[in-house]
């Protein structure tokens, strides 16, 4: 589940299998690729945290590396990562779900590269309080606890962060309704017709409701919980068989992270408006078929070098398992593969 | 208790389908309405039953009806119009359920008609089990136990075949010959007509109008006998020519409803 | 047949048959052996790694996933929760369609109303209209009852209104030849004649109502059969996943099975 738009609910009802590729929209957006460039088909969520493959595509970064880029956009981050392991996608580029990890627990996934983080001045995924529960006195992420918190599904990013911030503030998750609803607008129409008290959902489900005066913003994750949302992921065949056209991508992919995360972060890892800032929501508003003003209110952070944070990724796993959502035995090193992949410098 | 039929005329839509009729039945009379299909038989009876709104014209019962009477006018249909979900003596009880009676009086009623109408034997059984004739003999028994002053009967026969037909016809006329009912049997078969009546109306094709009216002046117990042969002969040759020349154009015209 | 022969005797022939076929025999057999047939042959491709069990779990694991969830209890837990909101659900639905199949039925007034009405809602997909569902009805048991009733209520609708329009006219005619009150007609002549057709509509709403139970434990469930297979979908738990699928399957088996009960009694008579 990565921040921005799920607007589906079409995943669940076919979660396996090549019907996955069903699902998606096969869009070209590099038009001129050259006759004998290789053809690499990139599965990304259609949200904004994919940011560095449009910028990457539309600069031309793939086609200078040899690869004709084909962004396929599906839904939803779940069905990407199952259509890279039944090989109809080349290279994913979404947000962990349960899923993500049952899959790559089984050695069909290997990660390569990071995805969006949630960092603090960005506003991906946040809690929104409704207008009742913040005048009762629920102010903050710490006082959470006794209240209902509605998001898409357990497992979810949105399911993570909660656990996260639980692990923070000391407090028991077990003290927390949680309200799985499916898609992110049922849960903002949760928090704002006050069944629950929170809703989690990404800024662009959250903020219309908080500009039709129904429901407050509590915190953003970004500010309150760090954490690698997902990765750049190829299959385990991918992996062992097309080494050279993985590095040339990550050339191009990375060139295209440098780009973005230059024009809108400031040094101090802040999210800043420079001369360039303008262009990169164009081509994120193209790619996606949002306006420049939605883009711009949800702009996701993004590693310059696409850097894995593989504690970060330890850490995920060893709660999922705890949770009982990733069950078989496997070593977690095993799925992030060491050839492609720059590690995050650990404090 | 006598019945007047007098509709000027009658139509469906733009169509005329009966005009000027006047009948009138007396107790203890059988009329036979003979016609080709499509004359508007049924649609008389119909309407003399009050299951049809004439489109000008009256009906009207005259005389007292039999003090245990509790439905006048009385069909008895030529699908049999069972309900399939109730056994024999739940479809011949049935009219009498909305009627305050006693339990007693309630059987009696019921039992009295399987009994006339032989299906004592089968009361418990559902229609899909009985024949087309046992079935009919349901309807039958339905429409005495409600001790009926008139008896419509639209082709009650003409769902059977001609083996059945010609045992429940004798049957019949014991029925309607032993009760002071007024009777009116709607049927295209002529023979029917010639066995059952004592008078027999011929209905033109449509607009249905009286084209004649016969009467049989040999009382029906007598018909069988050698001696009403001829006389009975002659009466049907008659009938049919009456009726075949109608009976070929209404062949060949096209259906309407 | 006969031939002339060059002497004049006629040859015999016998009339070879060539009737037979296009007629539906029973073969129980049939069914069970390829039933087992296909599970033996799904089993071995995937023992033979034919198939990839990331895409398709085995039904030995299937099975597993079935016994695990039996002996938590969870699986009672899941069927009783989920149970009762199709029970529910279906009963509000279908007396509702009932009612308002009968007075479509009856009165001109309620067809010209109803049948438009009908017409429009019921091609609405009930899953668009989950967030309005959630503003309007909150998460708690009342969006997921409704969702379910919802669905049924339309089928039964126009199952009744086809059942009653069905209804032999002369058997209506003969009811008022005896002079029965309206409201015998209905319950006496009307229903028990509509009541194939009620039955048949039954047979899709209760398809339905399994159907969207699904679609109702989206709404903040914990437990239910749905929500148990929205997060089994969720975290790619594909043998979960599929073990509820078997048992929405065995429902369905169970409840087509109990309507024909009901049939065999109820239309005794046909």
């Amino acid at each position: 589940m990565t921040k921005g738009r799920l607007v589906t609910t079409s995943k669940q009802t076919a979660p396996f299998g090549r019907a996955a590729a069903a699902l998606c929209v096969a869009a070209l957006l590099c038009a001129a690729s050259s006759a004998d460039a290789e053809t690499v088909k990139i599965g990304v969520a259609k949200s904004t945290t994919a940011a560095p493959v449009y910028v990457a595509v539309a600069k031309g970064f793939f086609a200078a590396e040899g690869i004709d880029p084909q962004v396929v956009f599906f839904e939803a981050a779940q069905p990407v990562a199952v259509a890279v392991v039944s090989g109809d996608i080349d290279v994913g580029v979404t947000g962990f779900t349960g899923g993500f990890y049952a899959l790559a627990g089984q050695g069909a996934l290997k990660i390569i590269g990071a995805h969006s983080r949630e960092v603090p001045g960005f506003h991906g995924l946040g809690y929104f309080v409704s207008e009742k529960a913040a005048a009762a006195g629920l102010k903050t992420v710490k006082d959470i606890p006794g209240h209902s918190v509605a998001f898409t599904t357990v497992g979810s990013a949105f399911h993570y962060s909660l656990a996260l911030a639980a692990e923070k503030y000391g407090f028991d998750m077990q003290t927390v309704h949680l309200e799985p609803l499916q898609s992110n607008p049922n849960a903002a129409s949760a928090v704002a017709g006050g069944s629950v008290d929170i809703a989690m959902v990404p800024s662009t489900s959250g903020l219309p409701v908080v500009q039709r005066g129904q429901a407050k913003v509590l915190a953003w994750v970004g500010d309150e919980t760090t954490w690698q949302l997902g990765a750049t992921f190829i299959s385990a065949k991918t992996a062992d068989t097309r080494g050279d056209m993985v590095k040339r991508f990550m050339n191009a992919y990375r060139k295209g992270a440098r780009l973005y995360h230059d024009a809108v972060t400031g040094p101090d890892e802040l999210p800043k408006n420079g001369p360039q800032t303008a262009e990169m929501i164009a081509i994120i508003a193209k790619a996606i078929g949002q306006t420049d003003a939605e883009v711009s209110t949800a702009l996701a952070y993004a590693d310059p070098d696409e850097r894995v944070d593989v504690k970060d990724i330890l850490h995920q796993i060893a709660w999922y398992r705890a949770q009982g959502m990733v069950k078989g035995e496997f070593n977690p090193e095993d799925m992030i593969d060491k050839r492609y992949m720059i590690p995050y410098p650990q404090k | 208790m006598d019945v007047i039929i007098d509709v000027k005329r009658h139509s469906y839509d733009d169509l005329l389908v009966l005009e000027d009729i006047k009948i009138q039945v007396r107790e203890g009379e059988i009329v036979a309405v003979i016609g080709p299909s499509g004359c508007g038989k049924s649609t008389l009876l119909g309407i003399a039953g009050g299951i049809l709104k004439p489109s000008e014209g009256k009906v009207f019962l005259e005389g007292n009806a039999p003090p245990d009477c509790l439905n006048p006018l009385t069909f008895i249909f030529q699908d049999f119009a069972l309900l399939p979900w109730r056994t024999v003596e739940q479809n011949v009880g049935l009219p009498l359920e909305h009627h305050k009676l006693s339990t007693s009086d309630r059987q009696a009623r019921i039992a009295d008609a399987l009994q006339r109408t032989g299906l004592s034997d089968f009361a418990k059984a559902l229609p899909k089990q009985l024949s087309g004739g046992m079935r009919q003999r349901v309807g039958i028994a339905r429409a005495l136990v409600v001790k009926p002053a008139v008896l419509l009967m639209d082709e009650p026969l003409s769902a059977l075949d001609a083996q059945t037909r010609d045992l429940l016809m004798e049957d019949f006329l014991d029925l309607l010959l032993h009760e002071r009912m007024a009777g009116i049997y709607i049927t295209h078969n002529f023979q029917e007509a010639l066995r059952l009546a004592d008078r027999v109306v011929v209905l033109s094709r449509r607009p249905g109008r009286i084209k004649e009216v016969l009467t049989i002046p040999i009382p029906q117990l007598e018909r069988t006998n050698k001696a009403a042969l001829a006389p009975l002969a002659e009466l049907g040759d008659r009938l049919w020519s009456l009726i075949r020349d109608e009976a070929s154009v209404a062949d060949r015209e096209v259906i309407h409803d | 047949m006969t031939e002339i022969t060059a002497g004049g005797a006629s040859v015999r022939r016998e009339v070879a048959f060539r009737g037979g076929g296009f007629i539906a025999m029973p073969k129980p057999a049939y069914s069970w052996i390829a039933f087992a047939g296909i599970i033996a042959l799904w089993q071995l491709a995937i023992s033979a790694g034919w198939i990839d069990p990331v895409f398709l779990p085995s039904p030995a694991s299937i099975v597993e996933a079935l016994w695990q969830l039996t002996v938590s209890g969870d699986l009672w837990k899941h069927l009783s929760i989920s149970l009762a909101r199709i029970g529910s659900g279906w009963l509000i639905g279908s007396g509702l369609g009932l009612i308002v199949g009968v007075s479509m039925g009856l009165t001109s007034a309620g067809r010209a109303i109803g049948m438009p009405l009908v017409s429009a809602i019921y091609p609405v997909p009930k899953i668009a209209l989950l967030p309005l569902l959630i503003l309007w009805l909150g998460i708690g048991e009342t969006p997921k009852v409704v969702t379910i009733a919802s669905g049924v209520f339309f089928p039964t609708v126009i199952a009744t209104l086809a059942g009653v329009d069905s209804v032999p006219r002369n058997l209506i005619a003969m009811a008022q030849s005896f002079n029965l009150p309206t409201r015998s007609i209905v319950w006496k002549v009307l229903l028990p004649s509509a009541l194939p057709g009620i039955l048949a509509g039954f047979r899709i709403s209760v398809s339905t109502a399994l159907l969207l139970v699904v679609a109702a434990e989206m709404i903040g469930a914990q437990y239910g059969i749905g929500a148990f297979l929205l997060t089994a979908g969720n975290l790619m738990q594909s043998d979960d996943l599929m073990a509820g699928v078997v048992i929405l399957s065995i429902l369905g088996l169970g409840f087509g099975a109990g309507l024909t009960a009901l049939e065999r009694v109820l239309l005794r008579w046909r």
